[in-house]
């Protein structure tokens, strides 16, 4: 039986996330899959050019949740969060443990559950995601997001993770620090 | 208390005040941020100078904190001072900078009375000759054109206007939407295009689409071009004259990899994530899409497919025909290309005086259009 991702109730594990926004990933990733697959899905997860196998399921949309998540942009970005959190989970281990303003949106810094005393020893989260798309496009985001990460001014490490819904594929990467 | 508990109220108030602003309540979102800010920067206050990382986010945290509550100026006085303190490391330093100048930006907009919506688009040049918060003046004026008219087109498409082939614009569109075009904070080189609201709503209300649905519909137009133009731009756009139109202007936005690499579209309302990237490989993909979108020549047995590469010297629409200067060997020095009917003038016109790649069929020593493409 493959490893599964599990979506719910991720406040409870993850430290960063309170109910509100853990549920909100959640409804966001239901709807993200359900636009291209029944549940439950096989997923293949690649971390750092390791594949496996995963299972993810989630409880399809009613019309309500279809409608709050009808903006497809904001859908697939909570929905990466979700994904892609919970995906860092199951591979690593580790846990977004805290959150920190930019001026662009908000970082997650992920590390071992009940650390986040300081972000001294945290990574930083990279998140994208893709509604459509195969699996060479999502290949193409990551590589895409490592160039952006290795771009930015910030020499803090950092896991880049890109999640393809419709290519059932979640690519989860180490961005090199800078020296 | 510790910086862990400070940031903690922090971090709580920052994510009640982002699930306020979606829920529309900006004013008290930025009540949430501000009381965001105030504790994050008592978490700062608590840490000690060796843990120089959390330093570095937390007062680029404060800032931003202080920037989405709008106060813009204790944002400004803060950034100031973690920066004359020395006390963060480089990465920190850096952004707070950025921050700075999206700080005087919107001071700027907020002191001008310009009211601006959600949804502005922000543009990102990399590569190539691009510097970071440089870049050829030709290359950038060109890329906010480009931006404008698929803007435009974006309108008349949503107030299914007749599709124009000739000339700019109508002016009731042109005033229903002024775009803007503002400096951003350098990320390579970035500007910002805004659209501006217009100053009597009521004219317009009725017949207006709304500027986010506006920007909404060109994000998905842009993402469907330059992601999957053969098969979404399908779904997205059904109506062919102006699927065509959206993939020659999302291609005249695509780099070819000489001038640029990479030519990236956000929404500035939450810019973490380019919305749409385009590459060279897709300025690819699309050249295979307009092929598959234009009308076809009956042909000849003596036709011959041409490549022409020079500068568009003269465009007349209108007569059906276009001049290329090219010192290529084997061909005359001014080339006149016909049949060019299919293209449209908001597309050739940035390419008038410009080096372009045409391709052509040529029979009998004339030349008949088939495709042309800026030569970055």
């Amino acid at each position: 039986m493959p490893k599964q991702i599990n979506l719910d109730g991720m406040h409870e594990r993850h430290h960063a996330l309170t109910p509100h926004i853990a549920g909100g990933y959640r409804e966001a990733a239901a709807v993200c899959l359900n636009r291209h697959h029944s549940p439950p899905v096989e997923i293949t997860l690649v971390d750092n050019g390791q594949d496996s196998l995963a299972e993810l399921a989630w409880i399809e949309p009613d019309a309500r949740i279809a409608a709050a998540w009808a903006n497809d942009i904001d859908a697939t970005e909570a929905g990466a969060y979700g994904c892609v959190i919970a995906g860092v989970e199951l591979a690593r281990g580790l846990f977004a443990i805290r959150r920190a303003e930019t001026g662009t949106g908000a970082d997650y810094y992920i590390g071992p559950q009940h650390s986040g005393h300081d972000l001294e020893s945290c990574l930083r989260l990279e998140v994208s995601g893709l509604s459509g798309g195969t699996s060479k496009d999502v290949s193409r985001r990551l590589i895409e997001k490592i160039r952006q990460a290795l771009e930015g001014d910030s020499n803090l490490p950092a896991l880049a993770g890109v999640i393809g819904f419709s290519a059932r594929m979640l690519l989860i990467q180490d961005v090199e620090e800078k020296a | 208390m510790s910086w862990s508990e400070h940031h903690a109220v922090s971090e709580r108030y920052a994510i009640d005040a982002e699930a306020t602003r979606r829920d529309g309540d900006a004013e008290r979102a930025e009540e949430l941020y501000k009381k965001a800010a105030h504790s994050e920067a008592l978490a700062l206050d608590s840490l000690t100078d060796d843990k120089a990382r959390t330093r570095g986010i937390t007062a680029v945290s404060v800032v931003a904190l202080w920037y989405k509550g709008r106060e813009y100026a204790v944002a400004e006085r803060s950034a100031h001072q973690y920066l004359a303190a020395g006390k963060i490391p480089p990465f920190a330093e850096s952004q707070l900078r950025d921050l700075l100048s999206s700080i005087w930006t919107a001071r700027a907009a907020q002191k001008a009375g310009i009211k601006f919506v959600p949804g502005d688009v922000l543009v990102s040049v990399k590569g190539g000759e691009v510097i970071h918060g440089g870049a050829p003046l030709e290359l950038i004026v060109r890329k906010v054109e480009g931006i404008q008219s698929v803007l435009y087109r974006t309108v008349e498409w949503m107030l299914a206007r007749p599709f124009r082939r000739r000339g700019g614009p109508p002016s009731d569109i042109q005033t229903m939407f002024r775009p803007w075009l503002f400096q951003a904070p350098a990320g390579s080189y970035q500007f910002a295009v805004r659209m501006q609201e217009p100053a009597q709503r009521a004219l317009w209300e009725e017949a207006r689409p709304q500027i986010g649905a506006v920007t909404t519909t060109f994000f998905k137009v842009l993402r469907a071009s330059a992601s999957n133009p053969d098969e979404e731009l399908n779904v997205v756009v059904p109506d062919r004259e102006y699927r065509s139109a959206f993939a020659n202007l999302a291609r005249n936005l695509s780099p070819s990899g000489e001038t640029f690499n990479r030519l990236e579209v956000r929404d500035a309302s939450s810019p973490a994530e380019p919305i749409v990237t385009f590459a060279a490989e897709t300025r690819t993909e699309l050249n295979a899409v307009i092929r598959k979108l234009r009308p076809s020549l009956s042909e000849a047995n003596s036709d011959q497919q041409v490549t022409l590469r020079g500068v568009l010297r003269g465009v007349h629409l209108d007569k059906d025909w276009l001049d290329v200067a090219t010192d290529e060997a084997g061909f005359d020095p001014h080339i006149t290309v016909l049949e060019i009917s299919e293209v449209l003038d908001d597309v050739i016109g940035p390419m008038v005086n410009k080096r372009v790649v045409v391709t052509a069929v040529r029979r009998a020593n004339k030349y008949f259009y088939r495709d042309i493409e800026l030569q970055e």
